[in-house]
């Protein structure tokens, strides 16, 4: 495309852009830019401020430098909070990319009512995660629940769960796959269906089993798709906040669940630190973007684009 | 911590005292009664349930809660008569109090009309009716009529123990951060409820937390 058929086709894709340009630069570039500035204030969110007369004023009124960021880090707490969002993550990534591999396979496999299966894995997606949440809560109770009166059907003694600093957290990395498997096995079937049947003929022809076909194919053509989805449990993960807020009050027993988000969210609009909680937020993002800098740099080691 | 002598603050407001001897001796009662003699339940056996839920399905026997409690207990506890009391205390008896306020915006263009109508919310007998008749709370202002039919509502069948708690009033410390000096407090507390810290090293956390984050002027 030349120069000048690129700028007359921009010219035309304006006014059909501008009104999501508009949403997007209210909604997330401005906040993003007055988080920078909140993050180095002790603004407590309450006191008025306008962006477009008093804002430099009161950041040059209410300005602590760096020393937010000083006091997060110095403090147990964030070490804390983020050892919880480590716990998750090792919990919660691996069960969620095998639960929705499973879901993906049982979506492909070509079976009857397959359009019910699909319905039904996809349901929890569309719930809202306060429902979702709440019913979890009743699963997970210990004395009344369905979990620990299945497991006792089997003859274990269920745990406490939500009330119990060991099993919080699986708790809710539970209700978490049970809402996520759906989203991630409809885009793994996405990536099983765009997989050239004829590569898994050859290999059968070739004397491959099913378990070779799998490890040596599926898997390895379905790379792109999986990683689409590390990257993005990952984020997610990071972003832990409705289920905490729900499932567990307070963010679990002794702090067992409390995320990151959970701090920002009651650093802001509880404790109303809106300075303190941008600056968790800010360092939020900075974790996010490391760790995703990392994966993106790792891919060209396990993700195969050749097929 | 004030039914055992203790408190929050010192008496000049600018120390936190929440790891006193006091303070600790009354938390080791508490937890003594849920760890040791297991007469309050454990988070575990509360599983998960509110105690207004608990104490409505007659599992537990006793609570801790306010007048706001009344309508919804008379209403849902059909299979139990119920009834209330003065807190016992140890050393002094201690009623936690709280109260609703209403302010008018200093830059209002309707100062005299948003006054009127703080005047009739706040005092008029009118307003005193609709609050005792809604059960939530009391009026600020004493009317012997109104309040003669609230006292005649029962269950519970003593509400006069509302009016005596009056002379027992604690009030929570008025400062900035209140909300995080409670759940400071609050997750310490339930650190020494499940057994994890004991009183003497939640209270101590406790302190050492208040005296870096709360700032008391």
């Amino acid at each position: 495309m030349t120069s000048r058929s690129y700028q007359r086709g921009f010219r035309m894709a304006l006014p059909f852009l501008l009104p999501s340009l508009a949403g997007m630069l209210l909604f997330s570039v401005i906040p993003i830019v007055v988080a920078i500035f909140l993050g180095f204030t002790e603004w407590n969110g309450l006191s008025k401020i306008n962006l477009t007369s008093g804002f430099f004023p009161m950041i040059v009124d209410q300005w602590v430098g760096l020393k937010n960021y000083g006091q997060i880090l110095g403090d147990k707490e964030f070490w804390r909070v983020l050892g919880n969002t480590g716990y998750y993550i090792v919990l919660y990534v691996p069960s969620i990319l095998i639960a929705s591999t499973i879901v993906a396979m049982i979506l492909n496999s070509g079976r009857k009512m397959i359009g019910l299966y699909r319905i039904l894995y996809y349901i929890p997606v569309l719930t809202s995660w306060v429902a979702g949440a709440l019913i979890w809560k009743w699963v997970l109770s210990p004395d009344l629940g369905a979990m620990n009166n299945i497991l006792s059907l089997i003859g274990i003694h269920g745990p406490a769960w939500l009330q119990d600093k060991t099993w919080a957290m699986p708790g809710i990395v539970l209700a978490s796959i049970w809402k996520d498997a759906g989203f991630f096995g409809l885009i793994l079937l996405g990536g099983l269906q765009g997989i050239d049947p004829t590569y898994s003929e050859a290999a059968g022809i070739d004397g491959a089993n099913r378990l070779q076909k799998l490890f040596r194919i599926t898997i390895p053509l379905l790379t792109p798709v999986l990683f689409f989805i590390l990257v993005i449990t990952l984020i997610n993960s990071f972003q832990l906040f409705p289920q905490v807020m729900i499932m567990t009050t307070d963010a679990g027993p002794n702090g067992a669940t409390q995320s990151m988000v959970e701090r920002i969210y009651k650093y802001a609009f509880k404790y109303f630190k809106m300075g303190y909680a941008s600056s968790f937020a800010w360092l939020l993002f900075l974790i996010i973007f490391f760790f995703t800098s990392i994966q993106m740099k790792m891919q060209d080691k396990w993700v195969n684009y050749d097929a | 911590m004030q039914q055992n002598g203790g408190n929050v603050l010192s008496a000049d407001k600018k120390t936190f005292t929440v790891n006193s001897a006091a303070n600790v001796a009354a938390l080791q009662f508490m937890v003594d009664r849920v760890l040791k003699s297991n007469v309050m339940p454990t988070a575990k056996q509360f599983g998960g349930m509110g105690d207004w839920d608990m104490f409505k399905a007659g599992k537990l026997g006793m609570i801790v809660t306010g007048i706001w409690a009344f309508s919804d207990f008379a209403k849902n506890i059909t299979d139990f008569e119920w009834d209330i009391a003065v807190e016992p205390g140890n050393t002094a008896k201690a009623t936690h109090f709280f109260s609703n306020g209403i302010v008018v915006n200093k830059d209002t263009k309707v100062a005299d009309a948003a006054f009127q109508w703080v005047r009739f919310a706040c005092s008029s007998k009118e307003a005193a009716q609709i609050r005792i008749d809604a059960s939530w709370e009391l009026p600020p202002v004493t009317y012997p009529e109104v309040l003669a039919g609230y006292l005649k509502i029962t269950p519970p069948a003593h509400r006069q123990v509302v009016f005596d708690t009056l002379s027992y009033l604690v009030t929570p410390p008025v400062i900035e951060q209140l909300t995080e000096m409670s759940d400071i407090i609050g997750a310490e507390l339930t650190a020494a409820a499940t057994g994890a810290k004991t009183p003497q090293q939640a209270l101590d956390d406790a302190q050492k937390a208040l005296e870096e984050k709360i700032k008391l002027s």
